[in-house]
């Protein structure tokens, strides 16, 4: 482990010429990629609401309040928390959206982090033991990738209740082919490489070789897909909730507040308006980061965002 | 190549096989039809008759052998809440679909191509970091949430478009605008990654060392190399309009097959989801099939193995 870690931080030993370019750490490469800076202090900000939201602003969002039905957005006049309006019940939008901020991005997070570690699993077992049990696997993810998986959706939380635990499942369940096929192709590579075979001389086990040896070389890998699945499943989540099928009220998930809000379109636009919008800024700064990310993972396009600024 | 496209078809036909039977118990798991069909107070005598006469109070398995035997025979059933045979309403509602996904995706994937190509041709520059920002949104925006802003802005503020159902050319414009906008920004983000790689690459600086035309090293040398991404996001793409662009056809009350297999399921028309759900996969398949051959013929080193 240390050897590489000493050439690179000693850049001064050898002659000028041939000096490593210190590499950034990378949060100073983060300041300086401007959009990808913004996403990520969004997704901090969505965290801090995951996490103290429904006890700081849960009263507000199911106070009535009849008489400032439909308030449109900035109007201050009855406090900062009606600046996005409220609904036809006279509730603080902005409050709501900070409470169903929970509900979305849990599930769409322990979905994908359920989907990576079953999906990693499944597809290294696949690659590397291979045989009977790799095909089965492999064939299992196909069937299960060929069907629609908004159908899967709707039979499984018709046949279960549309609790959050079991439209995790889903959700889950319908992205575990990408996972499992991305591990599977990573496994077939690094198995054949020498030091896989030297550990396979000295008498290593498939688990250890499993997990001393190829883990630590797939998982980044499913890393970086995890930041795009995590868009994918909010997306498809709202959908589910939209169509009616996903969280049931009185929860709130951003997608059904849209819903919501549909019906009442010609009158109070706002209602659907924000948490849509709300959807989509979570899931452009989640591919944001994760296309920046694949930049500075990448060793050949690293070098652009290291690259000094133009006039800067 | 023949032997590679058979084995593709076996396999095809083996995947084909598992989703009908999944699909089959799958959707006896839903419910009982009699409880949804027969009125509320309908004595057990009622729903008896019920349930005997669509089959359901028959053992499962004998359900199932008899299905599958239909099936090879070419009868899919009849759909309970049409009362048309299954298979005639599927082949009725398919082509608008599918004629829904050709138009999406030829729109998209010569757009995509068009602005990814431009925005690599000078990386960096203001078109390609607004082509960036832009196709990321485009990727991340929720359909529904545009569908009903478009019809908010383009049909009740504006009165430019009708609002939902199918006609003329106007009622295409938003259901197609709203399905392009993924996979457009997905090829953006594709083949201007690709053609970042192709245009810095060995054989793109020799071809203009030898005096290439730009242009020509631009669409013949770099944009050849592309090919390949674009087909797969392409075809992916594809494939999940034909399965049913349920939410557009949903806001826009367009009468296409993902619309008729979410009604299916909440109505408990058995036969109804089977038939939709054979269809869409055989026509999923045949299309994967059509990809793999993309591939051979944009891909000499896929040819010669």
């Amino acid at each position: 482990m240390s050897p590489p870690a000493a050439l690179d931080s000693a850049p001064g030993a050898g002659p000028e010429s041939v000096a490593i370019r210190r590499r950034l750490p990378l949060w100073r490469l983060l300041a300086r990629d401007r959009f990808a800076l913004l996403a990520c202090l969004w997704l901090l900000l969505l965290l801090l609401c995951v996490a103290v939201g429904p006890e700081l602003l849960g009263k507000s969002a199911t106070t009535l309040d009849l008489r400032a039905r439909n308030t449109p957005p900035g109007t201050l006049d009855r406090g900062w928390l009606t600046i996005l309006g409220t609904d036809a019940l006279g509730r603080s939008m902005l409050a709501r959206l900070v409470v169903a901020a929970r509900n979305t991005l849990l599930v769409a997070v322990s979905a994908v982090i359920i989907a990576l570690v079953v999906g990693g699993l499944l597809g290294m077992i696949a690659g590397y033991v291979g045989g009977r049990t790799g095909n089965l696997i492999m064939r299992a993810s196909d069937v299960l990738q060929s069907f629609p998986s908004l159908l899967t959706a709707v039979v499984v939380l018709y046949v279960l209740e549309p609790r959050v635990a079991n439209l995790v499942l889903v959700l889950a369940v319908t992205r575990l082919p990408v996972y499992v096929r991305v591990a599977r192709a990573e496994v077939l590579e690094i198995r054949e490489r020498l030091f896989v075979q030297a550990s396979r001389a000295l008498g290593g086990g498939r688990r250890h070789i499993l997990r001393r040896h190829i883990a630590p070389i797939v998982v980044p890998t499913l890393l970086t897909i995890l930041t795009v699945e995590f868009a994918v499943v909010m997306l498809a989540e709202s959908s589910l909730s939209f169509l009616g099928i996903g969280i049931q009220p009185p929860e709130i998930t951003w997608g059904l507040m849209v819903a919501q809000g549909r019906n009442h379109l010609s009158v109070a636009w706002w209602l659907a308006f924000f948490p849509g919008l709300a959807i989509m800024l979570a899931a452009m700064s989640a591919n944001l980061l994760s296309s920046w990310l694949r930049t500075v993972s990448d060793p050949t396009q690293r070098w652009r965002l290291e690259a000094p600024r133009k006039g800067g | 190549m023949m032997s590679y496209l058979g084995q593709r078809m076996l396999h095809s036909a083996v995947a084909l096989c598992a989703l009908v039977m999944l699909v089959f118990f799958l959707v006896r798991l839903t419910g009982d039809p009699a409880s949804l069909y027969m009125p509320i107070d309908a004595s057990v005598e009622q729903r008896a008759d019920f349930s005997r006469r669509h089959g359901f109070d028959r053992p499962v398995l004998v359900q199932f052998g008899d299905f599958l035997a239909d099936v090879l025979r070419g009868d899919f059933g009849v759909s309970i809440r049409k009362e048309r045979p299954a298979l005639d309403v599927v082949l009725r509602a398919f082509p608008t679909t599918l004629s829904l996904a050709v138009i999406t995706m030829g729109l998209a994937v010569t757009l995509g191509v068009a602005v990814g190509s431009v925005a690599a041709y000078r990386p960096g520059g203001l078109f390609d970091r607004l082509a960036t920002v832009s196709s990321l949104a485009a990727a991340s925006a929720p359909d529904f949430w545009v569908a009903i802003t478009g019809i908010l802005v383009f049909a009740v503020a504006l009165g430019w478009l009708p609002t939902s159902g199918t006609g003329d050319w106007s009622y295409w414009v938003l259901p197609v605008a709203v399905l392009m906008l993924r996979p457009f920004g997905l090829l953006v983000q594709v083949v201007r990654g690709a053609m970042l790689n192709a245009l810095t690459s060995a054989y793109v600086k020799t071809a203009r060392a030898k005096g290439v035309g730009e242009a020509s090293v631009v669409f013949v040398h770099a944009l050849r190399n592309s090919g390949l991404a674009v087909v797969t996001v392409a075809g992916d793409q594809m494939v999940g309009i034909v399965n049913g662009a349920v939410i557009v056809e949903t806001v826009f009350g367009w009468p296409g097959v993902g619309k008729l297999m979410i009604d299916a399921v909440m109505q408990r028309d058995f036969a109804l989801v089977q038939a939709t759900i054979l269809v869409t996969a055989t026509a999923i398949f045949l299309l994967n099939i059509l990809i793999d051959l993309l591939y051979v013929v944009l891909d000499p080193r896929i040819r010669h193995q």
